[in-house]
């Protein structure tokens, strides 16, 4: 009989291949010393879907608390980068702006890697703008890829300055590139997708455009409206729509709230539409009924993305998960800032806290962040 | 037809269509090596038996979509890796040795499913291996990823 003490380092190293989840990979590593070394970074697949982490409100300090719905505890990560900035969530980064210098980043918030970007003063410049910096003027951000995989990747911005603008930037450009093309509303979401950007404006419009990667001279296909709605369900105050990948397709999610003006109250939540986009067609199809064993994640800067439910633990089917994202900037705010946050069962519309346990100061802004190995 | 002996000197006949989904036995075949009994000095009878039956199963598997019989191999499946984990590593380690890459996959995806969620504690003690980790090399494993680590939903359970 084989004992697993008998069991050599590299059918442990065949085994550990197996292991799909960050959670399960750390743990197998800790087990003794032949795992450990069994259990490269080489033998996880860097591919494989995780489940992304709440990260929780800002606190003026260096640290950054991360809330695992798997695990069902937060964690404290010391990230001195991210302190004072704000932060929109992009898969595993984050980019930030400091406000007052108008300094712009990616940060891996794991690896505390940062990617330094042309500033806010070089963005406004690209645009023949010389005011003085806006205060929060950004308004979404979305990448082409992962920066920790490729240094092939667009980093796409829609920005506020006195009306809406587009800008990129890829590695290796010293400047931001503006788009010469108006888009009269400011980005809901934005999502790339097959070689495109999507871009969603609160008003229901679905642009799309491309923009090549780097060593290209002329990068940008002009914009091109994609979809019209014709209805009156867009007109709705309190709705916001999300564009998600799922299954090789394109999900486009409506959230509707209810919405009061008293402070206390803010956004609520009450129900969720997904529907099939045709990206070639540009049209919407029929109504999603179910997602099958998926879970959708929806919130702060879109931050979109699904999961295969029966990979991981304490992650429900047929859920669409979704943050406080009504107000990015929720510095006035900050009693209301991530009350509107929960898990929506698409199948009867019932609504569920996702961390009982957790007092809503610490949960002011949540994001989605996207884990990754380090090792 | 094939024969193969395990190390606990038992003989085996297996079709030939079968053992050859083993890359080692298809190579001594080719090779003109397999006349009489192949011998498996690594295997033991109960072990060499658990391959047979998946190789028997698995014989016609390129067809297995055209007939349908796909969700019948897939609870064939199911239940072949339902056994303990001695019994599975030894079927890992036949595998490997014979250089089936489907079983060993399929046992490797098994032992990777049974650790998911489970805590360290729990593992060491399922598995009977002993912690020769020093505190601190434990430590900086969990420092790569500290969310990643416990927490009251793991599951302690030893089975």
């Amino acid at each position: 009989m084989a004992d697993c003490a008998e069991l050599p380092d590299d059918l442990i190293a065949h085994i550990a291949n197996h292991v799909k989840v960050i959670e399960d990979f750390i743990a197998f590593r800790a087990v003794c010393t032949s795992w450990q070394i069994a259990a490269t970074k080489d033998n996880f697949d860097v591919f494989s879907t995780q489940v992304p982490l709440l990260m929780l409100g800002a606190k003026d300090d260096d640290f950054q608390e991360f809330y695992s719905l798997s695990k069902k505890k937060v964690s404290h990560i010391f990230l001195p980068e991210a302190r004072g900035r704000e932060c929109f969530p992009l898969g595993e980064w984050l980019f930030t702006m400091e406000d007052n210098t108008g300094e712009l980043n990616l940060l891996h918030p794991f690896s505390r890697t940062q990617i330094q970007l042309p500033s806010l003063e070089d963005l406004m410049a690209s645009k023949g703008l010389r005011e003085k910096l806006f205060l929060s003027c950004v308004e979404k951000v979305a990448l082409s890829a992962n920066p920790s995989i490729t240094s092939d990747y667009v980093l796409m911005i829609n920005y506020h300055a006195g009306s809406n603008h587009l800008a990129f930037w890829r590695p290796r450009d010293l400047h931001w590139t503006y788009i010469n093309k108006e888009i009269p509303d400011a980005a809901m979401s934005i999502n790339y997708y097959k070689g495109h950007f999507y871009y969603v404006t609160c008003e229901g419009e679905l642009w799309s455009f491309e923009v090549a990667g780097p060593n290209t001279p002329k990068p940008i296909v002009e914009p091109g409206l994609l979809y019209w709605p014709e209805d009156g369900i867009f007109g709705h105050c309190s709705v916001q729509f999300y564009i998600v990948e799922l299954s090789d397709a394109l999900l486009f999610v409506m959230r509707y709230a209810n919405y009061t003006d008293d402070p206390e109250a803010g956004h609520k939540t009450f129900k969720f539409k997904v529907l099939e986009l045709d990206v070639i067609k540009g049209e919407l199809k029929e109504e999603v009924k179910t997602l099958g064993d998926s879970a959708i994640f929806v919130g702060l800067n879109s931050g979109a993305c699904s999961v295969d439910s029966s990979k991981f633990t304490g992650i429900k089917p047929n859920h669409i998960y979704f943050t406080d994202d009504w107000f990015q900037k929720l510095y006035f705010m900050e009693d209301v800032g991530g009350k509107d946050t929960g898990v929506y069962n698409l199948e009867n519309g019932k609504i569920e806290s996702i961390y009982p346990e957790l007092s809503l100061s610490r949960i002011y802004q949540p994001t989605w962040v996207m884990p990754s190995l380090i090792m | 037809m094939v024969k193969l002996k395990s190390n606990d000197d038992k003989e085996f006949e297996v079709e030939e269509a079968a053992v050859i989904q083993s890359e080692m036995i298809k190579n001594m075949i080719e090779d003109g090596c397999a006349t009489s009994v192949i011998p498996l000095p690594n295997i033991d009878s109960k072990t060499l038996i658990k391959v047979i039956e998946y190789l028997n199963k698995h014989i016609n598997m390129g067809k297995a979509a055209e007939t349908g019989e796909e969700d019948d191999l897939k609870e064939f499946d199911e239940q072949f890796v339902n056994m303990g984990w001695e019994e599975l590593f030894d079927v890992i380690m036949a595998a490997n040795y014979l250089n089936i890459h489907e079983l060993m996959e399929l046992c490797c995806q098994s032992a990777a499913d049974r650790l998911k969620n489970k805590s360290v504690r729990a593992v060491r003690e399922m598995l009977k291996i002993t912690n020769d980790l020093t505190e601190e090399e434990e430590q900086e494993i969990i420092n790569d990823a500290p969310w990643a680590f416990e927490g009251p939903e793991i599951d302690d359970t030893v089975n």
